[in-house]
């Protein structure tokens, strides 16, 4: 079965890889993000649910806010 | 998390000492070692640059390569240069020499390479800007240690610039980096072309544009083509250990009993060699004393010079110990998954996870907390974590409710203790409420979202921790030290001048103690003599300006029922809060050494006002206490406050409205206890 569809990195099960399709935060919060890695073409991944949660991306884990994973919209393809 | 040596505020300029010395930047994202490297390149000749009125330190120190000295410059970490945040612009101004920055000669990018995607990131932005740079590829002995294998010769191609790998845990490969460093410090280096992938950008001063994602996938390109293998074991260790550390229940369990063991470590721990100063400075001053004809300058230097110094180098101890404990703490990883478990309590009242940590030392000494907010990145946060900071119990308020302990619970240790727990419970409350307030009026705004990095679990480095200890005695000693020195020697004159002529005291003396204190004197022995300068002593101070000011603020504390006597004591008291139960025991002509006998206590419970009722009745005690738990009475955390914040404006508003507070809450506690106890 091929896997195509969008959802918010809140939303996304634990260790499924997805790519950042786009943020939409305030100026100060995206230019945080995207210094960590997490930006528009990217992949992320749930390493723990929850809020906060942790997410891997770049090879590092980050601790995030729930809130901040509700506006990052993140596309699992294969 | 960055250490607490990073910070958030403007630094000064600092002009070039020797502008003929070439100058080398360390950069690169936090915990990748720079700091470890910078101290093993300048060895012992490391020293703490720590420039007034700021809050920024940057570590200078100098290292020799090919026969000439460099000067070396650690800077704090971060991820980009995106000037998102002050210290990215900060950074990004040290790097290209502008605000008054000397211009670095070079640039050493210092990367974990066993994160190498992530920290390419900054490499990358580092090229753009066009400064000679070397890339220094720490943390070999952990990639040797996974199996990870990285092909330093294709990233020198694909990055244009040199590349050593090197541990600065264990000191391999430092003599490759020093010998690829020296070609370009010659200040004429040729800097190779851009990268293709990089090019075309030319807005590394803008955010959230495609040339960032072009970075990214620039950064993870060549960190695949130049690795191979992944940090298998320690993303493993990680992971399992975060399962326990960041749940929602076991973390907090977790965390709290990692802040308990610290706590009962930095009070037990720092209480022996406190006691041991404490008794050192005592032998001196007696010493000194015995030394110096009685008089002026006897008094002077004993009471204002050794008493002021001493005073400070009693919580030396504690500020060494505690930030050593801290560098491990942070050392080891754990501390940031403290902040992460404590967001969402803390954001409850409106602050982020990182302001517990401090808000917990703050029950030590609130200087050492202070200068640890610096871990917090937002401004508004940071503030107010500064400004509750003094609300929590410090051990300078435990002589005081010592004192009250005694005066209301005499013989009933269980009331006593509970009184103890209280008065702890009002300092938090009042800390937490107070930071409520301020984040939905002065500095509103919600409390930042977490984005937090999680870094590796590692052993920490006793020799790091040994550094971060000496550094920060060394600060503080150099800064609250000159501070607290200067206000004891205030605190001494205020009490001793003007002096009254011999005539004009025994006129203004009482005629009971004006009676015994000629009786003594015509004994003659030493004793006797100590006995009547302590009885002239409340006439003395009465007439002594610190005297003349306690009667003319008399009505202002008199509705929390403080008499002009206590007020003396209150009053100096705002130096240092400890100075109550002394300038009491002064003021009530007891002799000072007698103050931990029943002398003073006995003294103070007979003490009457004028109509004949006890002074230091419940209500005046309880209100007395609680002005206690309130007030901002301490010079040194004043000073410290407008160090850390950069201005006078925060350090007078946290006086105001901690005092008025203090002072309101006394109020309440006096007016209701004295009427329901009528
Ligand atoms: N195993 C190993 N650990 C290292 C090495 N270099 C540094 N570390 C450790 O990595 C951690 C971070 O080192 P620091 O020197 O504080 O890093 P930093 O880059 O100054 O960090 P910031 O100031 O936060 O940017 C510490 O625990 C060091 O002991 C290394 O070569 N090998
Ligand atoms: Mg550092």
């Amino acid at each position: 079965m091929k896997l195509d569809f969008t959802c918010d990195l809140a939303a996304l099960p634990e260790g499924r890889p997805a790519r950042i399709e786009a943020i939409d935060a305030r100026d100060l919060d995206l230019a945080r993000l995207e210094v960590m890695g997490l930006c528009a073409g990217r992949t992320v991944e749930v390493a723990k649910g929850g809020d906060p949660m942790i997410v891997r991306v770049l090879g590092t884990r980050i601790g995030l806010a729930a809130s901040l994973a509700r506006a990052i919209r993140v596309r699992i393809g294969d | 998390m960055g250490p607490l040596s990073s910070s958030s505020s403007l630094p000064t300029p600092q002009p070039t000492a020797t502008t003929s010395r070439p100058l080398l930047a360390l950069i690169g994202n936090p915990n990748t070692g720079k700091t470890t490297l910078f101290n093993r390149l300048t060895g012992l000749r490391a020293k703490t640059a720590n420039f007034p009125g700021t809050t920024l330190e940057r570590r200078m120190g100098s290292l020799i390569a090919g026969g000439r000295r460099v000067d070396v410059m650690d800077l704090p970490g971060l991820y980009g240069l995106n000037a998102g945040t002050l210290e990215e612009r900060v950074a990004r101004d040290a790097l290209l020499g502008e605000h008054g920055h000397p211009k670095p000669t070079a640039a050493v990018v210092v990367v974990d390479q066993t994160h190498l995607a992530r920290n390419l990131y900054l490499v990358g932005q580092v090229r753009e800007l066009g400064v000679p740079v070397l890339v220094a590829l720490n943390m070999s002995d952990l990639a040797g240690a996974e199996g990870l294998k990285v092909d330093t010769a294709t990233l020198e191609r694909e990055i244009g610039a040199p590349v050593v790998a090197i541990s600065a845990r264990t000191g391999e490969g430092l003599p490759a980096l020093l010998e690829k460093l020296e070609p370009l410090l010659g200040g004429s280096a040729a800097v190779a072309p851009l990268p293709v992938a990089l090019q075309g950008g030319g807005c590394s001063g803008c955010r959230g544009c495609a040339h960032s994602a072009a970075r990214f996938d620039w950064a993870e390109d060549v960190a695949s083509r130049a690795s191979e293998g992944a940090p298998h074991l320690s993303a493993q260790r990680t992971a399992a250990l975060d399962r326990v550390l960041t749940h929602p229940v076991a973390g907090l369990a977790a965390f709290a009993f990692v802040m308990a063991a610290l706590f009962v470590t930095l009070f037990s721990l720092a209480e022996i060699p406190m006691d041991a100063i404490e008794t050192a400075v005592a032998a001196l001053g007696d010493a000194v004393a015995a030394r110096l004809p009685a008089g002026d300058l006897s008094s002077f230097v004993v009471d204002g010079v050794i008493g002021g110094v001493g005073g400070v180098l009693v919580f030396l101890p504690q500020i060494c110990l505690l930030f050593f404990l801290l560098s491990l703490l942070e050392d080891s990883g754990y501390l940031a998954r403290a902040a992460f478990v404590m967001d969402r309590l803390m954001g409850k009242v409106g602050l982020p996870g990182k302001a517990f940590v401090p808000m917990l030392s703050a029950h030590a000494c609130a200087i050492p907390a202070l200068m640890s907010t610096r871990v917090i990145e937002d401004r508004r946060d940071r503030l107010v974590t500064i400004l509750i900071l003094p609300l929590l119990t410090c051990s300078a308020r435990l002589p005081v409710y010592a004192m009250i302990a005694a005066l209301l619970f005499a013989g009933q240790p269980l009331l006593g203790g509970v009184m103890f727990a209280g008065a702890y419970s009002l300092g938090i409350v009042a800390a937490l409420c107070m930071a409520f307030l301020f984040k939905r009026t002065l500095l509103k705004g919600d409390s930042q979202p977490l984005v937090l990095e999680l870094p590796t679990y590692k052993m920490p480095s006793l020799r790091d921790a040994l550094l971060s200890a000496v550094d920060r005695g060394v600060v503080f000693l150099g800064k609250a030290g000159s501070v607290i020195l200067l206000i004891s020697i205030g605190m001494w004159a205020l009490s001793t001048y003007p002096k009254l002529s011999d005539a004009e005291l025994l006129a203004a003396m009482p005629a009971q103690a004006r009676e015994e204190a000629a009786a003594a004197r015509a004994l003659g022995t030493e004793e006797a003599a100590a006995r009547a300068a302590a009885l002239e002593g409340p006439t003395r101070l009465e007439h002594a300006a610190a005297g003349r000011i306690g009667k003319a603020i008399e009505p202002l504390f008199a509705p929390l029922g403080f008499d002009w006597r206590i007020d003396i004591g209150v009053l100096s008291s705002f130096a240092a809060r400890e100075t109550l139960v002394s300038t009491l025991a002064v003021v009530f002509a007891v002799g000072e050494d007698e103050v931990e006998s029943t002398g003073l206590r006995d003294a103070l419970r007979t003490q009457t006002r004028p109509d004949g009722r006890p002074l230091f009745d419940t209500a005046t005690a309880a209100s007395l206490l609680v002005f206690f738990a309130l007030a901002m009475q301490c010079l040194p955390t004043q000073a410290v406050t407008r160090r850390e914040t950069g201005s006078w404006k925060f350090a007078a508003f946290q006086f105001f409205y901690m005092t008025a507070l203090a002072w309101s809450a006394a109020f309440v506690t006096y007016q209701t206890l004295s009427r329901l106890l009528a």
